[in-house]
């Protein structure tokens, strides 16, 4: 028989070093489900990719039994890390904080392929494109 | 302590999620909830002062103004597994060994029972992974044996070893929760004066030699730290168990170990779950 969903939530928290701390605690205890349980298996499946900080959507059932979903690091995060800046430009427009290549952005196009919902490659380096305008990160050949 | 926590409710609409996130990234969260419109971001609250403050919100608003402040919430400091610790059963390593809280202490009758009161730490015997390491330490650990247990949690390790006939155990974690756990823990077992408890980080820590490490870490600690028990282990010829590792990763542990000098004496596994024992 198949388990009724109880409902769902989303964190995003550091590859590797999850812990009982909130938003982890919080959100597992306050639904009756195994926290504990999640930050072993997180931090086990994650550990290669240590501190990235990864999306994770947990889906729980009537019986607290629960499963997640680790998704790939968002864009803007691997973009920053491609460019080898600390962070995105708030005033893209005026201020360009760095530059990453087209292979860089293929690369990131090629870690996210699984999430993105672009239809072709094109569409989804167009896609990787826009984020990083919108950060002041400038595509460069 | 670092045991106080705020959360930081920001209004952002979801379309701008991942910017903003990227743009609050380096400052130093805990994590954050996604909700509807809503990031709750977590600190410290030692880490949460008014210079980060005006600095998040500067960057947030110059990228978007209408992102605000919602809410900044102390949530309460407490024990979250709480309500899943309470149905914890007594778990039943083996013949001899047996994990149990206190309030089961007297359904279970082995030789070796360790009373461990779950609270927020990791190894309340209840997963695989203590298990698999708790049943390897049995036939390992021999009188006046001195062991180290890494990244000891409840220090449920510890305390086994030293039930065991270890005549000193060392025990550390990174995470102040656990050695505080650990160390409540160790007296209840009447083991304290036995196990010396500290917060350490397992990257900075020089280890003294001994005969035996009990490590259920995870994969990237262990790689890191494989070195330095082999040092800890090479003129003992002493016992290295490795738990906390899923059997996909399985040849990773192992080539690192070996290259290291270990050599391989078994695995066990339990579920996903596999645990080594490597002779020094």
């Amino acid at each position: 028989m198949a388990k009724k969903v109880a409902g769902m939530f989303k964190l995003q928290l550091k590859a590797g070093e999850a812990t009982m701390a909130p938003p982890v605690g919080p959100a597992f205890g306050q639904r009756g489900l195994n926290g504990m349980e999640f930050v072993k298996q997180f931090n086990a499946k994650t550990s290669k990719q240590a501190g990235t900080i990864l999306p994770i959507v947990v889906t729980f059932y009537s019986d607290k039994s629960f499963t997640f979903i680790v998704k790939s690091p968002p864009a803007a995060v691997l973009l920053i890390k491609a460019a080898g800046i600390p962070k995105g430009s708030a005033e893209p427009h005026k201020t360009k904080v760095g530059k990453v290549t087209t292979a860089q952005l293929e690369e990131i196009v090629n870690i996210k392929k699984d999430d993105l919902s672009a239809e072709s490659l094109e569409a989804a380096i167009s896609m990787i494109k826009g984020t990083a305008r919108s950060m002041g990160i400038t595509v460069v050949d | 302590m670092k045991n106080n926590y705020v959360n930081v409710h920001l209004f952002v609409r979801d379309e701008d999620f991942e910017i903003a996130t990227a743009l609050i990234a380096d400052s130093p969260i805990l994590g954050i909830e996604e909700r509807y419109d809503e990031l709750v971001v977590c600190y410290y609250q030692e880490d949460w002062t008014d210079e980060l403050q005006n600095e998040i919100i500067d960057t947030l608003k110059t990228f978007k103004d209408y992102i605000d402040i919602k809410e900044i919430e102390i949530p309460e400091n407490k024990n979250w597994n709480e309500e899943i610790e309470k149905q914890t059963p007594p778990i039943i390593v083996s013949d001899r060994i047996a994990i149990t809280p206190e309030w089961h202490r007297d359904k279970v009758n082995q030789e070796l029972t360790i009373i461990i009161n779950p609270k927020m730490s990791f190894g309340t015997g209840q997963h695989a992974t203590t298990k698999l390491v708790s049943r390897l330490m049995e036939n390992l650990v021999k009188p006046n044996d001195y062991w180290i247990d890494a990244g000891t949690g409840t220090g449920v390790l510890a305390i086994l070893a030293a039930k065991l006939g270890a005549s000193a155990v060392y025990a550390f974690d990174n995470d102040e929760w656990s050695v505080e756990n650990a160390k409540e823990n160790a007296e209840i077992n009447n083991v304290s004066d036995l196990l010396t408890i500290e917060m350490q980080d397992i990257d900075n820590l020089s280890l003294p030699e001994a005969n035996g490490i009990a490590a259920n870490l995870f994969l990237h600690l262990v790689e890191r730290a494989l070195p330095r028990f082999f040092e800890s282990l090479k003129n003992t010829k002493g016992d290295l168990l490795i738990s906390g590792i899923l059997i996909y990763d399985k040849d990773v542990v192992i080539q690192k170990a070996l290259s290291c000098g270990f050599e391989l004496v078994n695995t066990i596994t339990e579920d996903e779950w596999i645990a080594f024992h490597f002779k020094g």
